[in-house]
């Protein structure tokens, strides 16, 4: 089971170089399978997404490195597969959650922030279509600093095994 | 008959024949308690919280995904799973259905002794179709539930579930999120409540306590 999720996601790693490659993308991949992309000393890397299974809303889980000495700042996020993208942040109280909008993330100098189940996360709304595992969907992240960084992002089935 | 007969032979010999006999009492004795011990499992200790006896809930009255009428009676398993969640949930929702049907794979042959239920909190957006297509992108054998407003309400306030009133302000591509409890909750055969699960549970913690509660169970369909 693990060997063929590897194989699929690798699969589906490929087929999103393919697509970054034959759109002239500059969009590599890491060895995850997750779309990376970076602007001088800032990174993401590892970012994924998942299918929809017919639900309106779809997610995007990455992580930014900011390597410098500078703080920066994810100020917009924006895909063209999607009507809308905004940066989500999962609060727990107790076990009931709830969902609260970022405007803005905070990159400090030497900081990873990584968005995951759970806690921060891209959300897309007014999807074109459902989100199908081994496509790619474009993703467009504005820094304050770094500028803009464009990923061809892998929509990878749902691994919660372990 | 050697030893019988050596019995005769004087304390040089009655020494060890009673030695042996010791030796093979305590052998017995050991051996009997060690089998005793081994049939006798160390207690199971579970990850979530057991509750015992078993907290008996008010039935869950909706429609199935399918149209069909829904009522935790009639969930095949002698477990079930209930999940409140919603399709407009990007984060939470998809990751504990992939953590579900991770968990329900994982069950093996006895899968299909657990039934698991996504029970919806937004009834306004969520139609069964929808539910369908969603718990089905993850396992076809899972339920989606939904309730109307009232019956939410009841269930609500019934089993302890926090589910946010009113329309929030929607952003402006019309989307708004429910604040709602993320618990699992394991019902037993009587659709009485035996284990809680909180929401950061991973697939690896819960699989020992449902093996757990079905060996517990008496054997045979249910």
């Amino acid at each position: 089971m693990p060997g063929a999720r590897r194989r699929a996601a690798r699969l589906a790693a490929l087929w999103a170089l393919a697509l970054a490659a034959s759109c002239g993308g500059d969009a590599p991949l890491d060895a995850a399978g997750g779309a990376a992309s970076a602007s001088g000393e800032l990174r993401v890397l590892g970012a994924v997404s998942h299918p929809t299974h017919g639900a309106p809303v779809g997610v995007v889980y990455l992580r930014i490195e900011n390597d410098g000495s500078q703080a920066d700042r994810l100020v917009a996020v924006e895909s063209s597969a999607a009507g809308s993208a905004q940066v989500h942040e999962t609060v727990f109280q107790g076990d009931a959650v709830r969902m609260v909008r970022r405007a803005e993330v905070e990159i400090p100098p030497g900081a990873r922030i990584v968005f995951e189940p759970g806690g921060l996360h891209i959300m897309l709304t007014g999807l074109d279509e459902p989100l199908r595992a081994g496509q790619a969907i474009p993703l467009r992240l504005d820094f304050e600093r770094a500028g803009t960084l464009r990923l061809s992002v892998p929509v990878l089935a749902n691994d919660a095994s372990g | 008959m050697r030893r019988i007969r050596s019995r005769g032979g004087g304390p040089a010999f009655a020494a060890p024949a009673s030695l042996v006999a010791l030796v093979a009492t305590v052998g017995v004795v050991v051996g009997v308690g060690g089998l005793i011990a081994g049939c006798r499992e160390a207690p199971h200790h579970y990850n979530g919280s057991l509750v015992d006896p078993p907290f008996a809930l008010p039935d869950i009255r909706g429609t199935n995904w399918d149209g069909t009428p829904f009522s935790l009676a009639d969930v095949n398993g002698k477990l079930v799973i209930v999940f409140f969640g919603y399709t407009n949930c990007p984060d939470v929702c998809p990751m504990t259905l992939a953590r579900l049907q991770a968990l329900h794979a994982r069950l093996g042959e006895r899968a299909g002794e657990v039934g698991v239920v996504l029970v919806s909190v937004d009834p306004d957006r969520d139609s069964p179709s929808r539910l369908g297509e969603f718990v089905r992108g993850f396992d076809e054998e899972f339920y989606g539930v939904h309730l109307s407003r009232e019956a939410l309400a009841a269930v609500g306030s019934q089993w302890g579930i926090m589910v946010s009133q009113g329309k929030p302000e929607a952003d402006a591509d019309g989307w708004y999120g429910v604040d709602h409890t993320a618990a699992l909750y394991v019902l037993g055969p009587e659709r009485a409540l035996r284990l809680r699960f909180p929401q950061e549970m991973s697939v690896d913690e819960m699989l020992p306590d449902l093996q757990a509660l079905l060996a517990a169970l008496p054997p045979g369909p249910g």
